[in-house]
C-alpha cells in the first residue's frame, strides 16, 4: 500500500444542530501520503476519504466521512496537506462528541479499476483525536 | 432453450449473490469519474456484510423503482446491529437527503439492493439505448428471433 501520516488537532465543539440539538465537532488535520505504489496498470482512480470513527452511548459504532478527494491516474500521487478544514460537517447522532476521548481519524482509499473487482483498502495511517469536555461558545461567521 | 438457460443463470445469480438485482446498469453521472452512464455493476448483498463508510451501495428509495448507486458517507450503528446511514454521489455537491422520501433523513439496511463488488465499463449501454429508443429494442428482438429460427432450419 502507500504510506500515510495523519495528525489532527484543534478539536473544538459547538452546540448547534438541525431539529434536535446534536454535537458538532470541528477538526483540522494534516495529511502526508505517498500513494504511488497503488497505481498499477488497472487502476483508473483512487477515491480517498478521511473518516472519523468513534463510539457513543447511543451508537456502538459511528463513522463520519469528513473529507474526500479523487485522485486520477496521472495526478500527483503525493499529498502534503496542512491545516485542512473538514469538507463536511461533523455532526454526531446525538451528544456523543463532548468529552469523547477516543475519536480515530483514518485515511482510506477506494480503488476503482479500469475493469474488474472493486476492493476497499484502508490506509495505514490513523490517529486518535480526543474532544474536550466542554462546549465552546458559538463563533460568529 | 436459450431463454430458459438464461433465466436459470439469472435466478442462480440472485441466489448466489443474495441480491434481488445482482447486475445493474449505471444510469446517471453522479458517480463520475469512477462510473459513467452505461457502465455495468456487479452486486452482492450478503446479510452479514456490515455497511461501512466509503462503500458503494445500490439502494432504492421507498416507493421508487430506480436503483441509485452512491457512496456511504455516514453511519450510526447501534449495539443491536440496527444501522442508519447517509449516502452521496461522488460527483454531487450535496448528500442524498433530497433524494430520500419526504421526512426521511437516513437509509436502512432494508433499502439496500446490494454492494458494488465489480464493474465493467460501457457494457450496459445496450440496455440504456433500448430504454431510450424502443424501436432499437424491437429491432434487436427481431434479429434475435430471426437468428433462433434460422439456426433451427440448418
Amino acid at each position: 500500500g502507500g504510506s500515510v501520516l495523519l495528525s489532527g488537532r484543534k478539536n473544538v465543539e459547538d452546540f448547534t444542530g438541525p431539529r434536535e440539538r446534536s454535537d458538532l465537532g470541528f477538526i483540522t488535520f494534516d495529511i502526508t501520503a505517498d500513494l504511488q505504489s497503488i497505481f498499477d496498470w488497472n487502476v483508473k482512480q483512487l477515491f480517498l476519504y478521511l473518516t472519523a470513527e468513534y463510539s457513543t452511548r447511543k451508537n456502538a459504532l459511528n463513522q463520519v466521512v469528513l473529507w474526500d478527494k479523487i485522485m486520477l491516474r496521472g495526478d500527483n500521487p503525493r499529498l502534503l496537506l496542512k491545516d485542512m478544514k473538514t469538507k463536511y460537517f461533523f455532526f454526531d447522532d446525538g451528544n456523543g462528541l463532548k468529552g469523547n476521548r477516543n475519536i480515530t481519524l483514518t485515511l482510506s482509499w477506494n480503488v476503482v479499476p479500469n475493469a474488474g473487482i472493486l476492493p476497499l483498502v484502508t490506509g495505514s495511517g490513523h490517529v486518535s483525536v480526543p474532544f474536550p469536555d466542554t462546549y465552546e461558545t458559538p463563533k460568529s461567521y | 432453450m436459450i431463454v430458459s438457460s438464461a433465466l436459470m443463470i439469472w435466478k442462480g445469480l440472485i441466489v448466489v449473490t443474495g441480491s434481488e438485482s445482482p447486475i445493474v446498469v449505471v444510469l446517471s453521472g453522479s458517480m463520475e469519474p469512477a462510473f459513467h452512464r452505461g457502465d455495468l455493476l456487479f452486486l452482492t448483498n450478503f446479510h452479514d456484510d456490515p455497511i461501512r463508510a466509503g462503500e458503494i451501495v445500490v439502494f432504492k428509495v421507498e416507493g421508487r423503482d430506480i436503483p441509485i448507486v452512491h457512496r456511504v458517507i455516514k453511519i450510526h450503528e447501534r449495539e443491536n446491529g440496527n444501522i442508519k446511514f447517509l449516502t452521496k454521489g461522488d460527483n454531487n455537491e450535496v448528500d442524498d437527503r433530497g433524494l430520500y422520501k419526504e421526512g426521511q433523513n437516513w437509509l436502512e439496511k432494508k433499502d439496500v439492493v446490494g454492494r458494488a463488488r465489480g464493474f465493467l465499463p460501457y457494457v450496459g449501454m445496450v440496455t440504456i439505448i433500448m430504454n431510450d429508443y424502443p424501436k432499437f429494442k424491437y429491432a434487436l428482438l427481431a434479429v434475435m428471433g430471426a437468428y433462433v429460427l434460422l439456426k433451427r432450419e440448418s
